[in-house]
């Protein structure tokens, strides 16, 4: 196997809170080749936006990395300075946000957003090659030049998403990180946004994280689906194994919860509450909800392991061959 | 900029100058007590002669001003002194144009007023910048419940305070006048001193309580702009800390604050009334303050009516302007 172009090994990400420490991220690793699309799914507040805001290095106090490395291009970004952090972001990982009715300066046309955005790392001519730049850019996204001379209260919430993946892959960087890209647009625009951001992905060859929830849109995008639960990867297999043939039992419970036309009407959750990231349940954190459970889970927390070729598990149902 | 657009905004201008001269022509008289008679019994008070014929004079009085004929011959007679510029004489000051007053009021006021303004508005929006942006040294920050107190003080106990220690304890700067008791205003370099001096100490109240409020307003307004997707978004992007601090938050914060700046500026043409009274300054609020006390009600109505059309007049150019630092509002007729 070739040299992953990120690695991210025993992340720790901590919020010092006045009530406690409210552990996000505890310990997740996993890593992606050069050109991969890698799903994080969970529930809310299971770590994965907290773990994509780390790539980025833009987590805010009271948020901090308390452990870990992640490394691209086999550099360690959290060794990196602050300048040197900056000229990162954007060029070698940039960022797909949540937000897109938001995410763009009000006040400045789309094309100021593009000459921001490479203007932060190479020396622009402000003429003809800009605009030329640009309006390659705007046509890979599908949208027309003349979008660059719009301001954002101009465009409907689809533009704005593809004005942000045009943005995110004009400096070409390896990894891109989609935080529940289209987490606010309607199934159609949705649909087309994902097309637009395959496409681009493809032509550029960049690695993708897509961060999200809604289970489908992730099997139709993803190569690799990791699931997290409470702060730690629980599960990460190839997007059809996961489906087929889930291993762990929260993996189980999520894809069966899934709806489907033969269960029509039975809504099937998972029974229980995510437990509080303030104080986890002691051993697995899954097993206060765990229908297969065994004694050791309550006390000894499962090991994540590689239990067959590209799957990975932390729990005790896999340990030695025992389950 | 629309045609249409122009004309509606021109067209609302004129109705809010409309019923401020209707308005301010009903009120004064509307107000208890005869002005007229006031006056005269004043004056007769003042020089202790007979008190018979008072009626007759004020009869005399009413002709001369006019206030004999019927409340809607006064009206008409009022818009066309208004567009003359014309608002009557004065009855303390009487035989003086209230014109003349407002006149010779006007520019000390504006200068006053103006650049006091214009100072607490820039710095206190400059340190309130600084006091919202995270990467602002602590002992920057400091500042902030030094502003959250003369914030909360106000400027006419500010120039109290002002006059006790710089005034009677060290005899830096004059006490009051806007310049030197009994001198003649001439284009030298002796009354430019002296007109700066003297305007010192009510600027410096001004600005001392008002910076504090443009602080405090600006750092809550950054402070939420930061928290904005575009700015995290900024920063995903690479983008160089200044440019995101002025081009992504500054930028976007200013844009309240200047609509307050215009309506405050509006406001300076009346003067800050307790000030100029403090400071005994020749501006429009030590007129208007005199002129309320003494029921000079030409000289309040003028007064009052400049300051209305200068509101007016500023919130208008705002209007035509905001378009041009905020393009989310477009100059459409709809």
């Amino acid at each position: 196997m070739t040299q992953p172009i990120l690695q991210v090994s025993e992340l720790k990400v901590y919020y010092h809170t006045s009530q406690g420490v409210v552990k996000a991220v505890d310990g997740v690793s996993f890593s992606l080749q050069k050109g991969e699309k890698f799903g994080l799914v969970g529930e809310s507040g299971s770590g994965k936006t907290t773990t994509a805001m780390a790539l980025m290095r833009l987590l805010n106090p009271p948020a901090f990395v308390e452990g870990g490395h992640i490394t691209l291009n086999g550099r360690n970004l959290l060794a990196l300075s602050e300048e040197e952090t900056r000229r990162a972001r954007g060029a070698e990982i940039s960022l797909i946000p949540q937000g897109a009715m938001n995410s763009l300066n009000p006040v400045m046309r789309v094309r100021g957003h593009f000459h921001d955005t490479i203007g932060a790392h190479r020396k622009v001519s402000r003429g003809e090659d800009m605009s030329t730049t640009i309006e390659r850019l705007l046509r890979k996204v599908g949208l027309p030049p003349d979008v660059a001379n719009r301001y954002p209260h101009e465009l409907s919430g689809g533009m704005k998403q593809r004005v942000i993946i045009a943005m995110s892959i004009a400096l070409e960087p390896s990894v891109i990180v989609a935080d529940e890209p289209t987490s606010a647009l309607d199934v159609v625009v949705q649909m087309q946004v994902m097309a637009t951001l395959d496409q681009v992905q493809k032509d550029l060859g960049a690695a993708v994280i897509l961060v999200g929830h809604d289970m489908g849109l992730m099997a139709q995008f993803c190569d690799r689906i990791g699931v997290m639960y409470a702060g730690t990867l629980v599960e990460v297999a190839p997007v059809s194994q996961l489906f087929e043939d889930p291993q762990h039992p929260y993996t189980q419970l999520l894809i069966s919860s899934l709806p489907d036309f033969e269960t029509k009407g039975r809504f099937r959750g998972i029974p229980g509450l995510p437990p509080s990231l303030r104080a986890l349940p002691p051993g697995c954190t899954f097993h206060p909800r765990c229908p297969k459970v065994l004694d050791r889970c309550k006390t000894v927390v499962p090991a994540y392991r590689e239990i067959a070729p590209a799957r990975w598990v932390s729990c005790h149902l896999y340990d030695g061959g025992a389950g | 900029m629309t045609l249409a657009y122009l004309s509606r905004r021109v067209g609302m201008l004129l109705l809010i100058i409309f019923v401020a001269v209707t308005v301010n022509f009903m009120i004064a008289r509307l107000m208890p007590g005869d002005p007229v008679e006031n006056a005269i019994n004043r004056l007769v008070a003042a020089g202790g002669g007979s008190v018979g014929n008072v009626q007759e004079i004020a009869a005399a009085y009413r002709a001369e001003l006019g206030l004999d004929e019927s409340v809607w011959k006064q009206y008409l007679a009022y818009w066309v002194n208004v567009f003359q510029f014309d608002f009557g004489t004065s009855l303390v000051h009487y035989p003086a144009r209230v014109s003349h007053i407002i006149w010779a009021a006007l520019p000390w006021t504006i200068g006053l007023l103006g650049i006091a303004t214009v100072i607490s508005f820039s710095v206190g929006i400059l340190l309130g910048a600084a006091l919202g942006w995270p990467g602002t040294p602590k002992f920057v920050k400091a500042l902030v419940p030094v502003f959250l107190l003369t914030a909360a003080v106000p400027y006419f106990l500010i120039g109290m305070v002002l006059i006790f220690f710089v005034v009677v304890t060290y005899r830096v700067f004059p006490s009051g006048g806007g310049y030197t008791f009994g001198s003649e205003l001439r284009a030298d370099w002796p009354t430019v001193q002296s007109v700066f001096m003297h305007a010192v100490l009510p600027a410096l109240s001004i600005i001392l309580s008002s910076i504090g409020s443009w602080a405090l307003g600006m750092r809550g307004m950054l402070i939420s702009t930061l928290g904005e997707d575009y700015i995290t978004l900024a920063q995903a992007r690479g983008l160089p800390k200044t440019r995101i601090f002025l081009w992504y938050g500054v930028r976007n914060s200013l844009l309240p604050q200047l609509t307050a700046l215009a309506i405050l500026l509006g406001h300076a043409v009346s003067g800050a009334v307790l000030v100029e009274v403090i400071f005994s300054y020749p501006g429009l609020g030590f007129r208007l303050f005199e002129a309320i006390n003494g029921k000079d009600f030409f000289v309040v109505q003028g007064i009052v009516l400049i300051l209305a059309i200068s509101i007016a007049v500023a919130m208008f150019a705002l209007d035509l302007l905001y378009p041009l630092i905020d393009p989310r509002i477009r100059y459409q007729s709809r």
